[in-house]
């Protein structure tokens, strides 16, 4: 797959520069058989609108459930988190649906797509919830995302017939569909062979060139240097926030 | 050995759970000890046949089903004749009357035994000797032969205290004929029915030469090449034929083409209940099959906790059968506990019907023989091969299951998401199933619990607080009837005046109010006629209104709390020859004299043959409503005319008594001015007015306790099945519900969605549910009636009941998943 370099608005960055995502002194505990696990701890942190991060750290130092609170999943147990904007504490359950609907794309490292529906089923799935969206426009945005992850010849299979590789384009193809302000992907190569791996990896590159925010967790340290900055969590706290230099060029 | 170790497993996975495993224990304890149950129930009662020596099945031959009054019906002793000479279906054939006969010297104590007349071929028939003197032989039948006795063991060992020389001895019977003991039957020989004592039936009977009012009923045995849907097609075409040689006068016999029925003796003696033991049985499969589900549900949802585990060992390379028998041996556990729990929840419900039934013929002492219920082999049989079949049915739904399910998937994604299409669809069928079985079983349950309550507790419109009621037999040496000579006024006159003398000497007595004199008591009875109002006779005889007809003596209403309306009560003009008035009751007046002209109307018995002009009844008075008859169908007993009995001078009539005091006290009482006015009179079925409106109602009565236990257990199985379905189904797609979340769906859109798919199963299995209640109450329907008030509640609130019941279901494991933040959700396992 080759990156169209002139669609590319090179001073996106630059215009967007606005906070979309803020995090003050956020905490997470969760309780479960007379356990207190801390899974964060005082956790601060600022996303501008275009930035391509990822999240490194050992396992269950809390990516996941960084990128849970982020996502309106889940609520952080102390802190303050600011999304576009908006204040989210005392949002009412269906606040949250709406702003996950139109503003946040997941990305699982299970796919999780329902096999109950067919691959264009799936990716509209997120557009139903939308009262705004006429069916043939619903259509449109899906032949859209259909085209941006290469998979509009098996809009009308089942995830079931589809390769590990395909199901997670699908699922990325779903994420972005709706246009989010914010991309969370949560080891989204994590179950996929180092082939498929890249053909995920640079379809998010590519979406960040068109302008997408993107906040990913992985494992892997090649993946992490593809985004332009790093966070790295160790024990529920960020011990590492730094900019990579080599961005660019591993890009192209 | 690798087998001990997965026992192990077994034991060790229900023994972590207690809670589970109980549960599932009971449900199928319950439901195999109701199989069970049932099963040796109708087994006993119903489906085995009678067999002597030669094996061969008995049945009985007699009149058409009477469906009004829900009672056997004779035939014509001549018709039975013909049938046994004219055909070749029957090998052999014996006839029998059941009836009743006093012993006791002249001026001493009368008792009264159950007598069986029969023919003498009774004890070939069996095969049966007695154990002492002779049989019947076919000379006992002539005219003029030796009135003579086969008594029973039990006779002889308790009234005659087991005398040695007892055969040959005359004894006296029915007042002060003489009879011949010449036999004595052994003990525990009860047939046709249970009786203390054989008579021979008359030469008339056993060899009518023309077509007489004789009743008879028949034992038979058809010849070996004859099965028993030939025999019915023999007896159609004998109908047919007994129709058309029949004179107007008798053209009423064979109504519709239907007289002579056979059935399996066992079936004949209860045919009134067939269909509410069919109903019965078919309730019970249905909770069988319930629990069933149920239980296969719970172990279903047991495997899907564990699926993962069970991936690994696929992964690991266990064998197929090998897997499978590990899901088996929980199921085998359970089962089989269940069952040896089921065994004794069988037999102590067997205990208590033997004591219901034993309680239904305390007084009179008709018990059929056979009905004395105990778990046989065949019984366990049964529960050994329904063990077998729920281990498989439990054990193989999750078993198959799982071993379906795409265990790549699984193990790659390591999430539930994997769960196949099948495993979905499995748990979908198992909603419909669950639902229509639900809706089946609860539906028919309620239907016969109503109808079996509520005709328990009609109210017959009598009181029955310190009322006494016994029947009364005169003897025919001392009350002769003989009918078209001139004397058979002065008879009818004689007869009468025995009642009022006895009821002169009863009020005498100071513990009694009043006595009254009916041929059946409210409560009791019921015999249905077509009557015709003059000048509105309908075309055909049969859609003229029809009444129930009793005898009754006058001026002693008010010894049942009955009341005159209108008009007047009988007296004594009623009592002349000829006199023609009649007593309505106020339903008739209601229906069909809504002007309040009943008094002064005319009515007349409604038959084929209207040659009779002349015989007008006068209605002289309105009287309060009671009702008689069959408590499943209150048709004959809705309409209700009287006669005077004092022109008329029944020969056994049934008396009640108004006492104060003690009741052991107006006992003696009664006996004592019976032995007053005449010690020949035969006294029998003392007992409360309350037992005796009860006796017909226990059977139903107990049965539709067993409805009532169907039900709570319908009920029980419906709602926890239901509930784990629901939940299950849910709990299966939490995942999903956390990824449609993630994407953006809204709390009531996910509600919805749960809602849409169980209404979708809902009006599937209702309608299925529905649809096969009604097939089953079309199979009851023949012998049992349901108002329209009971089919509603039945059809309509059950369903509702379920509706809720799956909303609810759905509802609550949904909103507990939605409750928690998406993230749980998404993370489920
Ligand atoms: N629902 C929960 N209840 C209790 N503890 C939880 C829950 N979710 C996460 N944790 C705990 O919080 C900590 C952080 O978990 P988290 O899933 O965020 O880790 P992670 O960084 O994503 O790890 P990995 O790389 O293995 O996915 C862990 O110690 C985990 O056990
Ligand atoms: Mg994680």
């Amino acid at each position: 797959m080759s990156i169209d370099a002139t669609s590319t608005n090179p001073n996106a960055e630059k215009v967007n520069d606005l906070p979309i995502v803020q995090l003050i002194g956020i905490n997470k505990v969760f309780y479960a058989d007379d356990l207190e696990t801390h899974a964060l701890n005082d956790v601060n942190l600022q996303i501008t609108k275009g930035e391509y991060i990822s999240i490194t750290g050992p396992s269950g130092c809390g990516k996941s459930t960084l990128l849970s609170l982020l996502g309106l999943l889940d609520t952080a147990t102390g802190g303050e988190y600011t999304l576009a904007g908006h204040n989210t504490h005392g949002l009412s359950r269906e606040e949250r649906a709406a702003i996950r609907n139109k503003e946040i794309g997941f990305v699982f490292q299970a796919f999780n797509l329902i096999s109950d529906l067919s691959v264009a089923e799936n990716i509209e799935l997120p557009l139903t919830y939308r009262n705004d969206i006429s069916k043939a426009l619903r259509q449109s945005m899906v032949e859209d995302a259909l085209q941006k992850v290469d998979m509009q010849h098996r809009a009308n299979h089942y995830p079931s017939q589809l390769s590990g590789g395909q199901q997670q384009r699908v699922a990325v193809a779903r994420a972005i569909a709706g246009n989010p302000s914010l991309i969370l992907a949560d080891e989204p190569t994590g179950n996929l062979d180092s082939k498929n791996a890249a053909v995920v990896m640079s379809l998010l590159d590519q979406l960040h060139q068109q302008g997408a925010t993107i906040c990913m967790v992985t494992h892997d340290p090649k993946s992490a240097l593809r985004a332009q900055r790093t966070i790295e969590i160790f024990d529920g706290k960020i011990v590492v926030d730094q900019i990579n230099e080599v961005t660019q060029a591993i890009a192209v | 050995m690798s087998v001990a170790i997965d026992i192990k497993y077994a034991a060790r996975l229900l023994a972590k759970k207690p809670r589970f495993t109980a549960l599932t224990i009971l449900i199928v304890a319950i439901g195999l000890g109701l199989t069970l149950y049932t099963y040796s129930l109708l087994n006993q009662l119903l489906f085995s046949d009678i067999k002597f020596a030669d094996n061969k099945p008995v049945y009985i031959i007699e009149g058409t089903y009477d469906k009004t009054h829900l009672e056997r019906r004779e035939a014509n002793a001549i018709d039975l004749y013909n049938l046994k000479n004219d055909t070749s279906i029957i090998d052999e054939l014996g006839l029998y009357v059941e009836g009743t006969t006093f012993v006791g010297e002249p001026g001493g104590t009368l008792r009264k035994f159950n007598a069986s007349y029969v023919s003498s071929n009774l004890f070939s028939f069996t095969g049966i000797k007695p154990m002492l003197g002779r049989s019947l032989l076919p000379s006992d039948h002539e005219d003029g032969a030796e009135e003579v006795l086969v008594i029973g063991y039990d006779m002889w060992q308790g009234y005659f205290n087991g005398e040695q020389d007892i055969v040959g001895k005359t004894v006296s019977i029915d007042g002060d004929d003489p009879a011949k003991i010449v036999g004595i039957m052994p003990q525990g020989f009860a047939f046709p029915a249970i009786a203390d004592m054989w008579q021979p039936l008359d030469e008339e009977a056993i060899a009518p030469t023309k077509r007489n009012r004789r009743w008879v009923s028949s034992f038979v045995k058809l010849k070996d090449s004859i099965s028993l849907n030939e025999a019915r097609s023999v007896l159609k075409t004998t109908n047919l034929s007994i129709a058309n040689s029949l004179d107007d006068n008798w053209r009423w016999l064979v109504d519709d083409g239907e007289y002579l029925t056979i059935e399996p003796m066992k079936k004949a003696h209860l045919l009134q209940y067939h269909g509410m033991f069919i109903a019965l049985m078919f309730v019970v499969i249905l909770i069988l099959a319930l629990a069933c589900i149920n239980v296969g549900n719970l172990l279903l949802s047991r495997v899907n906790e564990r699926i993962k585990e069970v991936a690994v060992r696929i992964a690991l390379g266990v064998p197929q059968q090998r897997l499978i028998l590990q899901m088996l041996l929980e199921s085998i556990f359970i089962c089989s506990i269940g069952g040896i729990l089921g065994l004794l929840l069988a037999g102590y419900g067997l205990d208590i019907t033997n004591s219901v039934l034993r309680d239904i013929f305390k007084i009179d002492g008709y018990m059929p023989y056979w009905w004395s219920l105990a778990i046989d082999g065949s019984g366990i049989a049964l529960l050994v091969a329904t063990v077998i079949l729920m281990i498989v049915v439990t054990g193989l739904i999750p078993a198959t299951q799982s071993l379906r399910s795409d265990f790549n998937a699984l193990l790659r994604d390591g999430t539930r998401g994997a769960l196949s299409k099948r495993a979905a669809r499995t748990t979908k069928v198992l909603v419909v199933s669950e639902i229509i079985l639900s809706c089946v079983v609860l539906i028919m349950a309620s239907i016969i619990l109503i109808s079996t309550y509520s005709a328990s507790n009609a109210d017959y419109g009598v009181e029955t607080e310190n009322r006494l009621t016994a029947t009364l037999q005169l003897p025919p040496s001392e009350f002769e009837i003989r009918s078209d000579t001139e004397f058979e006024y002065e008879d009818r006159l004689r007869r009468s005046a025995f009642y009022y003398a006895l009821k002169d000497e009863l009020t005498r007595r100071d513990n009694i109010e009043n006595a009254i004199f009916m041929t059946q008591l409210p409560g009791t009875g019921g015999g249905t006629s077509y009557f015709e109002i003059e000048g509105r006779a309908a075309e055909v005889f049969d859609e003229n209104p029809y009444s129930n007809n009793e005898g009754i003596s006058h001026g002693e209403l008010n010894t049942l709390g009955m009341r005159v309306v209108d008009g007047r009560d009988f007296n004594f003009q009623d009592a002349e020859d000829g006199a023609r008035s009649i007593l309505v009751n106020e339903s008739i007046a209601r229906d069909f004299f809504p002007e309040g002209d009943a008094v002064g109307s005319r009515v007349r018995r409604a038959s084929q043959a209207q040659e009779n002009t002349n015989d007008w009844f006068t209605i002289v008075g309105v009287v309060s409503d009671t009702f008689h008859g069959s408590l499943m169908d209150i048709s004959s007993a809705q309409y209700n005319t009287y006669h005077s009995m004092d022109n008329w001078g029944p020969w056994r009539m049934q008396i009640a008594l108004h006492y104060v005091g003690h009741e052991q006290l107006a006992r003696n009482t009664l006996i004592d001015a019976i032995n007053t006015v005449n010690s020949n009179v035969g006294m029998y079925n003392l007992q409360s007015y309350n037992e005796l409106i009860k006796k017909p109602t226990l059977l139903i009565a107990s049965v539709s306790k067993i409805f009532l236990i169907c039900g709570i257990v319908a009920a029980f199985l419906a709602a926890s099945g239901i509930y784990a379905v629901a939940a299950n189904s849910v709990q299966q797609r939490t995942q999903e519900i956390g990824v449609r979340r993630a994407l953006g769906a809204p709390d009531n859109l996910i509600v919805r969605m749960f809602i849409v798919q169980a209404s979708w199963q809902l009006i599937v299995g209702v309608c299925a549910g529905i649809g096969i209640s009604l097939w089953l109450i079309s199979l009851m329907s023949s012998t049992m009636v349901f108002s329209l008030n009971t089919l509603i509640v039945a059809m309509v609130g059950m369903p509702l009941i379920i509706v809720f019941m799956v909303l609810l279901a759905t509802l609550v494991p949904t909103k507990r998943v939605i409750e928690k933040e998406p993230a749980y959700a998404l993370h489920y396992n």
